[in-house]
């Protein structure tokens, strides 16, 4: 990522209205790291109509003193901050200013130039005097509705002016008391830039915060020890003088009890959405309907998409003559492309609605609901967030679990995870599910679209029992926490959704389109081209005696007690890079062996019998074996890749790989016999 | 005689009625102590039980009639409260 030297770095509570504060800043202009995730990377964007400047959006936390992984990575990020071109913009929810600035003075104290936004003026009736506000807490202070725009423009410019002539205040919010203050002189010799407060902060945190001077860090350990410095009680002290001061100044400003329509209406709800009974059904009901809406919404765009793409190879076909070029154009690379295009509808369409739900403050429900169910599993309640995330794509999944503050929760949570149908599952079930599933609707619903949802509830009962399994044999004393904030419902800005879904899509087809192209070229190639035939390498011999004929025929044994035959092998065998290779390959597979590929290759697939028994490959046995195989096996390089970063090590990912593939080739052995 | 009348029960959070209201007097001194006080959950606020669910382990507070929280049942314990007494 490019290094500005103009930044604005927003922070806040969760649920302050900070990321959508962010989406208005930076339009369209934002950079996700290498992955997507809500706010678990380190997102920036260039404030719109001034791209010199940069802004960072921080996770979400309450305080300095950091509970989790990703509420470390802000309190480093503040403490690291020493560059004076450096701005804090803190969003505060208006209605909720007697709990969410406690991390603000915290900041004003670090000696950050800072301007607080507050947010969703338009769902709070009460009058609120900002000049007041700005005056006691001796900042700039802005009323900002990212829905009509309000105050946004005042906002902007006051953050451009600041950046380029920052001006921080004298105000301290917390005195130090007489203990502080003589440990926080002793360390003035070894941190000479810092005041008082962050000599404290590098007290409290220790080896969290990056300290490059090793005799600053040797001198912080030892008045550490020998102080017999005691973090929490110093945290509780601090954080309680704080908020007494902060009452004070808030009563000034006599805002009054808030009590409006949305929390109304929001208590009313939650009466249902939580309810020990309903609450569960319900959510049941709504991962059903967006399966549904996957399902539907999607046909049209991706039948358009599979057309134009037929088109385009027909016409490449009948245009240029034949050569090895025009084959690997139109059997090679065209398929792949096609095999990734046209499941952009399913996964956008799944981006967005998960979105939604965590928008809205559904989420927050969820984990509320299942933390106690989950939590003799080695789960957390947020592991529900990685699982209904794991939906839609592991890799963002498990990097949500940063979340968890427990580590032992959090590891089995990155372990079991991708045992979640993801979106790259969802080619190859709607190709496969119509082999196993007549059409027909049952209940109103899709047939398909309740062998999907079959196929997902499994994918979770499996995560489960292995969380089960796995907290057995991995251990850890750490105490795990809950202590869930449940924020009042609003309807997602529609804008935003689009924004996420288009970044998380874009993302996904970028880093899977990749790999896919690749495997769809050197499939193409290694089906062309056989070593029987090397003096005549352009002529193809038959598929059964190609190098992917090769392969295919090596690893039949493995598979054929699963139903399996040598073309499925290959298939299996291009999946390891990633699972909806699996129907590019197909597609290359079968284009290759046809002379005329007009035929679809649902059709051709139908068509296709074992050469020595004459029974049907994809009957229901062999194709409910297939698809088992496909929910369990860890099929996926870049999720590995992950698990190793997160776990920082190969031994998790390992371990992983073995159990998941193990697990998989068992429940498809077991299937196929019982269905045959 | 007179000191049986000052004396107050303990309660903490967790041994609220649904429904119930009273302050918060103190935190005890735990590893969520620091976490529950940064999210505004502090002595002299108001606390009530709206609800709690899985028969008592998970339980939805509302502070100071302004936001609500859900706790695990050890971690509300750590939440004195004022007894009606």
């Amino acid at each position: 990522m490019k290094i500005y030297k103009k930044q604005v770095f927003l922070a806040g509570n969760p649920n302050s209205g900070k990321t959508t504060l962010f989406n208005t800043l930076t339009g369209l202009r934002q950079h996700v790291g290498n992955y997507p995730g809500v706010t678990v990377d380190k997102k920036s964007g260039q404030l719109t109509g001034h791209g010199d400047i940069t802004v960072v959006d921080l996770p979400g936390t309450y305080s300095l003193y950091p509970n989790s992984l990703e509420e470390k990575i802000v309190t480093r990020q503040l403490l690291d901050i020493g560059d004076q071109s450096a701005v804090i913009l803190y969003a505060a929810d208006c209605s909720r200013l007697d709990s969410q600035l406690l991390l603000l003075t915290q900041i004003i104290d670090l000696g950050h130039p800072v301007v607080l936004a507050l947010t969703m003026t338009d769902r709070e009736d009460k009058y609120l005097d900002e000049s007041t506000l700005s005056e006691s807490l001796g900042i700039p202070v802005f009323k900002v509705s990212s829905k009509s725009g309000e105050g946004i423009e005042r906002l902007k410019s006051n953050l451009v002016s600041l950046v380029n002539a920052p001006v921080t205040t004298n105000n301290s919010f917390y005195n130090l008391s007489d203990q502080e203050q003589k440990l926080a002189a002793a360390l003035e010799g070894v941190l000479p830039e810092q005041n008082s407060y962050r000599r404290l902060q590098f007290l409290h945190h220790g080896e969290n915060v990056a300290i490059k001077d090793q005799i600053a860090k040797d001198t912080i350990d030892r008045i550490r020890l020998e102080s017999g410095f005691n973090s929490v009680a110093h945290q509780i002290e601090e954080t309680l003088q704080r908020f007494n001061k902060l009452d004070r100044i808030l009563a000034a400003l006599q805002i009054g009890k808030t009590d409006t329509v949305s929390k109304r209406i929001t208590h009313r709800m939650d009466q249902i959405i939580t309810h020990p009974v309903a609450g569960p059904v319900i959510f049941a009901l709504i991962m059903l309907l967006v399966f549904q809406a996957v399902f539907t919404w999607a046909t049209v765009p991706m039948d358009a998409i599979e057309s134009i793409i037929a088109v385009g190879a027909n016409s490449i076909d009948s245009v240029f003559p034949e050569s090895w070029l025009r084959n690997l154009i139109t059997r090679g690379f065209i398929p792949g492309l096609a095999g990734v295009l046209v499941f952009i509808p399913q996964i956008a369409i799944l981006f967005l609605l998960i979105g939604a739900l965590e928008e809205s403050g559904y989420m927050a429900r969820v984990v509320t609901m299942f933390d106690a169910m989950l939590k003799p599993l080695g789960l957390n309640g947020r592991s529900v967030v990685a699982f209904v995330s794991g939906g839609a794509c592991a890799i963002p999944a498990i990097m949500s679990t940063r979340t968890i503050t427990n580590q032992r929760e959090r590891l089995i949570t990155i372990l079991v995870t991708p045992f979640i149908s993801c979106s790259a599952r969802i080619p190859v079930y709607s190709m496969l599910v119509a082999f196993a599933v007549t059409e027909g609707k049952t209940f109103g619903f899709d047939n398909r679209a309740f062998a999907l949802f079959g196929l997902y509830a499994i994918g979770v009962l499996m995560a489960l029992l292995a969380a089960w399994i796995l907290k057995a044999f991995i251990k850890g004393d750490e105490r795990s926490s809950l202590m869930m904030e449940l924020p009042v419902y609003r309807s997602p800005s529609m804008k935003s959704l689009v924004r996420l879904a288009y970044e998380k899509t874009k993302v996904f087809i970028l880093e899977a389109g990749k790999i896919i192209l690749i495997i769809s070229m050197v499939l193409w190639f290694l089906s062309s081209y056989g070593w029987n035939r090397e003096e005549n390498l352009v002529s193809d011999p038959p598929l059964a005696e190609s190098f992917a004929g090769n392969l295919g025929h090596a690893i039949e044994p493995v598979i054929r007690p699963l139903g399996f035959d040598w073309k499925i092998g290959i298939a299996i065998i291009s999946s390891f890079a990633a699972r909806e290779v699996f129907v590019g390959t197909m597609a290359t597979l079968y284009a290759i062996e046809d002379e005329e590929h007009v035929e679809s290759i649902k059709e051709r697939m139908k068509l296709e019998v074992f050469p020595d028994t004459g029974k049907p490959v994809y009957s229901q046995p062999g194709t409910w074996s297939l698809l088992l195989f496909y929910a369990f096996a860890m099929q996926c390089m870049s999720t590995l890749a992950v698990v190793k970063r997160e776990t920082r090590t190969w031994k998790w990912p390992l371990i992983q790989l073995v159990f998941m593939t193990g697990i998989a080739y068992l429940a498809a052995f077991v299937i196929f016999h019982l269905l045959s | 005689m007179a000191t049986e009348k000052t004396i107050k029960i303990l309660r903490f959070a967790d041994e609220m009625e649904p429904a119930e209201s009273s302050f918060i007097s103190q935190l005890e001194q735990g590893e969520a102590t620091s976490r529950l006080i940064s999210m505004g959950i502090r002595p002299q606020l108001s606390i009530r039980l709206i609800k709690r669910l899985f028969f008592g382990k998970t339980l939805i507070f509302e502070i100071n009639e302004s936001f609500r929280v859900a706790l695990r049942k050890d971690e509300a314990h750590q939440i004195m409260i004022k007894s009606g007494v």
